[in-house]
């Protein structure tokens, strides 16, 4: 040991226990740093260090009043020092244990320990300083809890720098021939290691490294001159140690040798008379104990009462720092509300983040977020929102912008400041607005060219920020001019409502130096309204004519009545979801309106359209299926149902093709094919246009309406229609008039029930041939049925009996 | 100053430790030795990056000499791996094209941080196909890769599924090399010089490159299918490509050997590319898509591609430009198209 005295091998033990436990806590929390991510992904806690330090956890919890904010795990920290003493800095702490390593490196350096001044006093007054400034509404815990500065140092300054010196090392010697592949490997190999491959680099780089550096150069005055005199966490698991049960006591036998006072680290024991301890400055790290020749130094429940030596605070002092805190709140407020002038962009925060006050109260700066950011976008501010905003976390847009699948930072926050989002919810969340620089913007400055009559600009076209905006949508839009001679240029905007300010536009801004579209951070934690897509199917222009009016969309059933006034029903059995309407027109000759209708499914699409398709109407080729009468066209293409209907003037037919064509251009998914159900139809006889898919009465008997006859709701009423059960049917040729084949199913086994009851309730005269029913309906058709197992055929308006009967045959036996 | 661990040193006042520098006893160094030792130091440090930075001249890749016909073959079902061998093999097989002990560069579009279903990035049971149709046919190496826009590349080599299945066919999979990117001289209208990545560019790095792209609408290009993909092979500041994006598609590729181009698309992005991000965007439709459309001529396959958009190639811009730069046939009607079912 340094003092030449040999150790007593055999209790050498409890210190080597010791050591093990620093290192590897200490492993722990570097493994926690550099694989933050794979570990985060993982389902690891990497803030578990942060969260273990009550002095911050409380710090936080005294600004926000929130208990979400204070970490079990620091409660048991402090329970801990309750029982254990100061334990946690000599067995636990990464900080004091890199303050141990320093220590040893500057040893040499380090004059004769004089005991010249006794600092321990000063950390117990800053820890006062710290939690009154909080009770008052300031944090500035985490610039002084020793996790944190861990954390920071470790995080941006020491890993970054390992990384890349690293990278940059076998990076060069990759260039050699021969060596290179392997230099290549052993790089990817070392990165993965460190935290890589990416390298990223923050802000703030300075400051932290020098903070940590001034802290470290303080032993070469005293060892662990941090955890001695300066540290709150220190102070504050001081105070809590005083029932403490493992208490330094020296029994008779000591000799006085002083050997214990020159070997402990925190200069507890006094050389004036090495039997005492001062109270709370004991880390239990054995040194003593293994030290002593006589042995006769033990840890146990209670000191013997003259050894220890209470620490004398003043009072004075402690209402000094207490007026000292209440002076430095308002002073802090009127240096940020100064700054306000000059201040630059407010500052993005992470999402997940509270309101910006909140926030910057219950934020101590651990730097874990940072850290976690996969990208690179999250930095630590400096001073230029205000001391307050000191290293808290912003997003730096031109660095790294938000991932749109990735939420990590918010998983991440020891103290609730960021608040966990599931993907989806950050997705939707606005950290902030991207503004576009029109007079720096290239396609805008060409077009502003050319519109001050200047000569036309060369190629000015650009739309890397629209290219990379992961919004689904785009929140970035084109606004096209046709400039005679050069063409299109296409100037980009930002559609407010559906920008979540992840940046990525201004990353990728082409415009050197500021960006042409920059992101600033929303004040109010504001989330974007979703948009309907349906809008966005209606191109500006249709078939040559020109839209009138921004789409008006209808949501759901509401929007369908206020929408049709009366008439919705149909539509709502199918699975109707939104219609959205617009005009397109040609000068003041021509008014086209064309509707979009979804559904949420295509066979709803598919019996919507065949059920609106008037009598008569041609078929034509457009989208999936398309009939077309004069100045009305219908549409079906995948789940939408396009309507286009001529308000004002002539369009011809070719007009109204090519416009539905081009809707289902835009429109997505096609080519699916028609309901399965369709297949059950014979094909003789039937009338072209005339298929209808069902899943109700009232739709059946709207699209025999709409063809010229009249299916009554007593026909066919609503209780056939189980649950699940849809329906097919079309016209057929029975000489002279036009019946209507039926088939409908599957009932799950309640449709022979059902037609009982119905019958008693029709009180027809009926006909049973070969199994089937025969009967007259009202005003001279007539109507045969059969039950074929769970699915119902029926034939409806044929001139005769035998006409009825005879389509009823073709429907195929088997039906599933 | 100078420390070491576990010395025993007489201890110096601070001041003369650390300001003035002054040494202990076995510390001294003389003029000479300073000198030595300085000179020693230096010659290493100067061999060593004098050896890294001395400029190799490096043959650039050719086209690799092949018997692959020059019919266009579009590939029609619903496995995507099935479609790229029987694509291939319609083709005249990949040991027509790759030689024993060929190193073979597949560039896939691995670009976006987005899964499989989104069609953002190419499908990858068809890059892991190509990768076992070329290890079978004898290749030395496969290496795939793609120069992502995002300084996470990571996130993007992992959503797209492309890694973990070019792995496991047997490729090796990397980052590209910051440093690897060399410029070259272009004869373009609008290019004069960029940079491009030594993996593709160099004999040594590559015998054959195939380029392995998803169809995809694109805001600024109109479409994004081959050509465009050539740009995960660009370094530089990307962002200004985009001013007359069309001839400058065209330019790099003049530069760029592309062997083969196999196509993705099996899903193609409707709108909203080439971010994409809906899935109503997403068309997998037998009658627009499950296809994989493969051929030596990159600029038929994507004049192909084109119409599954519902456009003509006349359309696209860049591959007009393309055309005009002689770098393959616009016109389907004078490509010999070789439709088959799997």
């Amino acid at each position: 040991m340094a003092d030449g005295t040999a150790p007593q091998k055999s209790r050498m033990k409890l210190n080597r226990v010791r050591r093990l436990s620093q290192a590897l806590f200490f492993l722990a929390f570097l493994g926690l740093i550099l694989q933050a991510r794979p570990l985060l992904d993982a389902g690891v806690r990497v803030d578990s260090f942060i969260r273990l330090s009550p002095f911050a956890g409380l710090a936080a919890f005294l600004t926000s009043h929130r208990l979400a904010a204070l970490a079990p795990l620091a409660l048991v920290v402090l329970l801990a020092a309750v029982l254990l003493g100061r334990a946690f800095c000599g067995w636990v702490c990464p900080f004091g244990t890199t303050l141990d390593l320093t220590d040893r490196l500057l040893r040499p350096l380090r004059g004769k320990e004089r005991p010249t001044y006794d600092g321990r006093r000063i950390k117990y007054y800053l820890l006062a300083f710290i939690l009154v400034l909080a009770l008052l509404g300031v944090q500035l815990a985490g610039w002084f809890d020793p996790l944190c500065i861990a954390m920071r140092t470790y995080a941006l300054v020491v890993q970054p720098l390992t990384a890349r010196s690293t990278g940059d090392l076998l990076g060069a010697l990759g260039g050699i021939a021969g060596i290179g592949s392997v230099a290549h490997a052993a790089r990817s190999g070392a990165l993965n290691i460190l935290g890589g491959p990416a390298l990223p680099a923050y802000g703030q780089f300075a400051a932290v490294m020098l903070m940590f550096i001034a802290v470290a150069f303080l032993s070469l005055f005293r060892s662990r001159y941090w955890c001695r005199n300066l540290c709150p966490l220190g102070a504050m698991l001081a105070l809590a140690s005083m029932a403490s049960l493992l208490k330094r006591r020296v029994s008779d036998g000591c000799t006085r040798c002083g050997r214990c006072a020159r070997v402990c680290g925190m200069g507890a024991i006094p050389t004036e008379d090495p039997r005492h301890t001062l109270a709370g400055e004991c880390t239990l790290c054995m040194n003593c104990r293994t030290a002593c020749p006589e042995g006769v130094i033990t840890f146990g429940p209670r000191s013997l009462p003259h050894q220890n030596r209470e620490i004398d605070l003043s009072r004075r002092w402690f209402l000094g720092t207490a007026v000292a805190a209440s002076a430095t709140v308002p002073a802090i407020r009127i240096v940020a509300s100064a700054r306000k002038g000059y201040s630059p962009r407010v500052p993005i925060r992470p999402p997940g983040a509270l309101p910006e006050e909140e926030f910057l109260k219950r934020c101590i700066r651990c730097g874990t977020c940072i850290r976690v950011c996969p990208t690179n976008a999250i930095q630590p501010a400096g001073l230029e929102n205000g001391i307050e905003g000191l290293w808290a976390p912003r997003l730096i847009p031109r660095t790294g912008a938000c991932d749109y699948r990735c939420n990590r930072c918010t998983q991440v926050c020891p103290t609730r400041a960021i608040e966990p989002l599931p993907l989806e919810r950050k997705q939707h969340t606005a950290i902030g607005l991207a503004r576009i620089n029109r007079s720096r913007c290239i396609p805008w400055v060409g077009s502003e060219a050319y519109s001050q009559g200047k000569s036309p600009p060369p190629e000015c076209n650009c739309g890397v920020c629209e290219e990379f905006c992961p919004v689904p949508t785009k929140a970035i839009r084109f606004n096209i001019v046709n400039v005679p001679g050069v063409g299109e240029i296409r100037r980009p905007y930002v559609v407010e409502s559906l920008c979540i300010g992840c940046g990525n536009c201004e990353r990728v801004c082409p415009v050197a130096g500021r960006a042409a579209i920059e992101v600033e951070g929303r004040r109010a934690f504001l989330e974007p309204a979703q948009e309907s897509a349906l809008a966005d199917f209606f191109p500006a222009m249709l078939a040559g004519l020109t839209r009138l009016d921004a789409p008006k969309v209808y949501e759901g059933a509401k929007g369908l009545w206020d929408y049709i006034d009366g008439g919705a029903e149909p539509y709502l059995t199918y699975s109707f979801m939104r219609a959205a309407t617009c005009h397109y027109v040609n000068g003041t000759e021509q008014k086209l309106k064309v509707d979009i209708w979804e559904f949420a499914d295509a066979d709803d699409a598919f019996g919507v359209f065949g059920m609106d398709c008037g009598t008569g109407a041609r078929k034509v080729s457009a989208g999936d299926a398309a009939a077309i009468l004069p100045g009305v066209l219908w549409m079906r293409h995948g789940h939408y149902v396009v309507t286009l209907r001529v308000q004002k003037g002539v369009l011809n037919e070719d007009l109204m093709i090519t416009a539905a064509r081009e809707v289902a251009r835009i429109l997505p998914g096609s080519g699916v094919a028609p309901p399965a159900m369709l297949a059950l139809l014979p094909e003789a006889g039937r009338v072209p246009c005339t298929e209808v898919f069902a899943r109700s009465s009232l739709a059946l008997t709207k699209a025999s309406e709409d063809r010229g006859t009249y299916l009554a709701e007593r026909t066919l009423p609503e209780e056939i229609f189980a649950k699940g059960t849809a329906a097919v049917m079309a016209q057929y040729e029975t000489g002279e008039k036009k019946a209507w084949l039926v088939i409908a199913g599957p009932s799950g086994g309640t449709i022979a029930q059902r037609l009982r009851a119905l019958r008693l309730a029709w009180k027809q005269p009926e006909e049973v041939v070969n199994g089937a029913l025969a009967f007259a309906e009202r005003d001279g058709f007539f109507a045969a049925q059969k039950v074929h197992g769970d699915w119902f055929v029926g034939v409806f308006r044929a001139p005769s009996k035998t006409a009825a009967l005879e389509l009823l045959q073709q429907a195929p036996p088997t039906v599933r | 100053m100078v420390c070491r661990l576990g010395g025993s040193f007489i201890h110096y006042p601070l001041f003369d430790s650390i300001v003035v520098m002054k040494p202990d006893e076995k510390d001294r160094l003389t003029r000479r030795q300073f000198l030595q030792y300085g000179l020693a130091a230096g010659a290493v440090l100067y061999g060593l990056t004098h050896l890294a930075s001395r400029p190799r001249a490096r043959p650039l890749k050719g086209f690799k000499t092949h018997e692959l016909t020059n019919a266009l073959v579009v590939a029609r079902g619903e496995d995507p791996a099935a479609l790229t061998r029987m694509a291939i093999e319609t083709l005249g097989g990949m040991s027509r094209l790759v030689s024993r002990g060929d190193v073979v560069v597949i560039k896939p579009n691995m670009a976006w941080n987005s899964p499989p279903e989104f069609a953002a990035n190419t499908n990858p049971l068809v890059v892991a196909e190509l990768v076992r149709l070329s290890l079978e046919a004898g290749a030395r190496r496969v290496k795939v890769f793609d120069h992502t826009p995002s300084d996470d590349p990571a996130a993007a080599y992992e959503a797209s599924g492309i890694a973990e299945a070019a792995r496991a066919a047997g490729a090796d999979v990397h980052f590209v090399r910051r440093d690897g990117f060399h410029v070259l001289p272009i004869e373009g209208r609008a290019l004069k010089a960029w940079p491009f990545y030594e993996e593709v560019i160099f004999a040594t790095e590559c015998d054959v490159l195939i380029n392995v792209p998803i169809a995809k609408h694109h805001s600024t290009s109109r479409l994004t299918l081959g050509l465009k993909n050539i740009f995960g092979v660009l370094g530089g500041e990307r962002g200004a490509l985009h001013s007359d994006i069309h001839t400058k598609i065209a330019d790099v590729n003049r530069v760029v050997r592309v062997d083969l181009t196999v196509l993705d698309a099996y899903r193609i992005l409707r709108r909203h590319g080439p971010t994409g991000g809906r899935l109503e965007d997403v068309d997998n439709s037998p009658e627009n898509a499950r296809r994989v459309v493969a051929g030596t001529d990159r600029v038929a396959v994507d004049a192909y591609a084109t119409t599954l958009f519902g456009l003509k190639p006349e359309d696209i811009g860049f591959l007009t430009a393309a055309h005009a730069a002689g770098l393959g046939e616009i016109d389907l009607n004078k490509v010999q198209v070789v439709e088959v079912k799997a």
